[in-house]
C-alpha cells in the first residue's frame, strides 16, 4: 500500500503525490516512513525531503520548519516553505546564513527578531545542503 | 439645441470611456482573481494545521503544557492585529472591521486594560492613528512582501512578546474571506491559544454565542504552568523566567551545536 503525499505551505498545497518511501527532517533527527508506519507526529526542521515515487524515482525538497504527520497510508507535512532542491541558489543561501549568523550573535536571544534569524539561518543551511 | 454633429461627438465620447471603463474593470477583474485564489490556497493549510491541533488535543486532554497555551495571572496589557487594506474604494471592507474593533477597544480599556495596536495596511494606520490610538507596528504594501513571510515574522514577534509577558493577551481582527462578496468581519483571541475540542482553533470563526460568552467573561485559566520546558522551543514558563535562578532543563537535550543553550538564554 503506497503512502500519500502532501507538503502543504501556507500559500499553497506544494507538492502531491503517491510514494513508497519518503524521508525527512525531523526534530531529533532525520526519519523514513514506509507503508503502515505507525501515527506519529513530529516537529520538522529546516532540510531535505526526499521521496521515492512506486517506480523508485527519487524527488527532493527543501523544506522550511514545521511539522508531520504520517499515519499508515499518508504523510502531510505542514512546512512555513518549500522548493524543489534543483532550483536552489547556493550562493543566495550562503549570503542568507552570513547575514543570519551574524545577527544571531548581536542581537537578543529572547526577542522575535533573533527567532527570525536562527530560522533563516536554519533554512539557509538545508537549501546549501541541497 | 444640440446639433445632430454635437450628438455625434457625444455619442464617440461615451464609446471611448465605455472601452475606458471596459478595461479598467478586466484590469480589477484580473487582480479580484489573483487576490481570491490566494485567500484560497491558504485554506489547505490552515484546515490541516486544524485538524492536526486538534487531534493532538483530544489525544493530550489536559495534559498539554505549552507557553503559548498558559494564561497570564493578569491581563492589562492587550495587543491587537488589526488587518486592513492598503486602498479604498471597497465599500464597507475596512469601515466594518474598524467600527467593530473600536467598540471591542473600548470594552477591554473599561475594564482596565491597556490596548497597543500592530496594525497591517495603509487603512488600518490611518484610520487608528488618526484617533490617536497606540500603534506599536505598522506594515503597508504587504502584497511586495509576501504573506507568508510576514506572517511568520509576525508570528515570531507575538509569540516572544507573549512569552515574556511583554503582553498578556493578543487579539486578531481581520475579514473573514467567505466569498468575494463577502467578508466576515472577525475578532479573535489568537493568544493564549484555545484548542477547542471540536478540533478547531479559536483563529477560526467561533460560533456566535461563543464569542458573546468570551466577550462578556474573561476567559477561565487554561493549561497550568509546567516546571520544565522542551530545550528546543525556546519558551521558559513563566515561572522560571521570573526566578533568577538559572532555569535546569531535564527534557531531551537535542540543540544543535549553533544555537544557544537554552540556560543562556535566561536573563
Amino acid at each position: 500500500m503506497p503512502i500519500a503525499v502532501e507538503i502543504v505551505t501556507p500559500t499553497k498545497v506544494a507538492h502531491k503525490s503517491v510514494a513508497k518511501e519518503v524521508r525527512a527532517p525531523g526534530f531529533f533527527g532525520e526519519f523514513g516512513v514506509l507503508p503502515d508506519h505507525v501515527p506519529f507526529l513530529t516537529v520538522v526542521e529546516p532540510g531535505l525531503v526526499t521521496i521515492t515515487s512506486d517506480s523508485g524515482e527519487r524527488s527532493v525538497f527543501v523544506v522550511g520548519e514545521g511539522f508531520a504527520e504520517a499515519g499508515p497510508d499518508r504523510l502531510i507535512l505542514l512546512t512555513a516553505s518549500c522548493e524543489e532542491a534543483g532550483g536552489v541558489d547556493k550562493s543566495a543561501a550562503r549570503a542568507a546564513l552570513d547575514v543570519a549568523e551574524k545577527e544571531l550573535v548581536s542581537l537578543d536571544p529572547n526577542s522575535g527578531e533573533w527567532k527570525t534569524a536562527e530560522r533563516n539561518a536554519k533554512l539557509s543551511r538545508a537549501r546549501l545542503l541541497a | 439645441m444640440a446639433s445632430l454633429r454635437d450628438i455625434k461627438r457625444r455619442i464617440q465620447s461615451v464609446k471611448n470611456t465605455r472601452q475606458i471603463t471596459k478595461a479598467m474593470k478586466m484590469v480589477s477583474g484580473a487582480k479580484l482573481k489573483r487576490a481570491t485564489d490566494r485567500a484560497v490556497a491558504a485554506r489547505p493549510y490552515q484546515e490541516s494545521l486544524s485538524r492536526v491541533l486538534g487531534r493532538v488535543a483530544a489525544a493530550a486532554g489536559d495534559t498539554i503544557t505549552h507557553p503559548l497555551l498558559v494564561q497570564h495571572e493578569q491581563v492589562e496589557k492587550v495587543l491587537v492585529v488589526v488587518m486592513g487594506s492598503d486602498r479604498g474604494l471597497c465599500g464597507s471592507f475596512n469601515g466594518n472591521i474598524f467600527r467593530r474593533l473600536e467598540r471591542h477597544i473600548e470594552k477591554e480599556r473599561e475594564s482596565g486594560k491597556t490596548v497597543s495596536l500592530r496594525t497591517f495596511g495603509k487603512k488600518a494606520r490611518g484610520h487608528f492613528g488618526r484617533r490617536n490610538y497606540n500603534i506599536v507596528s505598522s506594515v503597508t504594501d504587504l502584497t511586495f512582501l509576501g504573506y507568508a513571510d510576514a506572517a511568520l515574522v509576525l508570528a515570531d514577534q507575538l509569540s516572544a512578546e507573549f512569552a515574556n509577558g511583554d503582553v498578556h493577551e493578543v487579539w486578531l481582527s481581520y475579514n473573514y474571506f467567505k466569498s468575494a462578496g463577502t467578508q466576515i468581519p472577525t475578532i479573535t483571541r489568537l493568544l493564549p491559544l484555545s484548542v477547542a475540542a471540536g478540533g478547531k482553533t479559536a483563529a477560526r470563526r467561533p460560533p456566535r454565542a461563543a464569542r458573546r460568552a468570551r466577550s462578556s467573561t474573561s476567559t477561565s485559566p487554561t493549561a497550568s504552568v509546567s516546571s520544565t520546558s522542551c530545550c528546543r522551543c525556546s519558551f521558559a514558563p513563566f515561572s522560571s523566567r521570573r526566578s533568577s535562578t538559572p532555569r535546569l532543563v531535564s527534557t531531551p537535550r537535542v540543540c544543535p551545536p549553533w544555537t544557544t543553550p537554552p540556560e543562556t538564554r535566561v536573563t
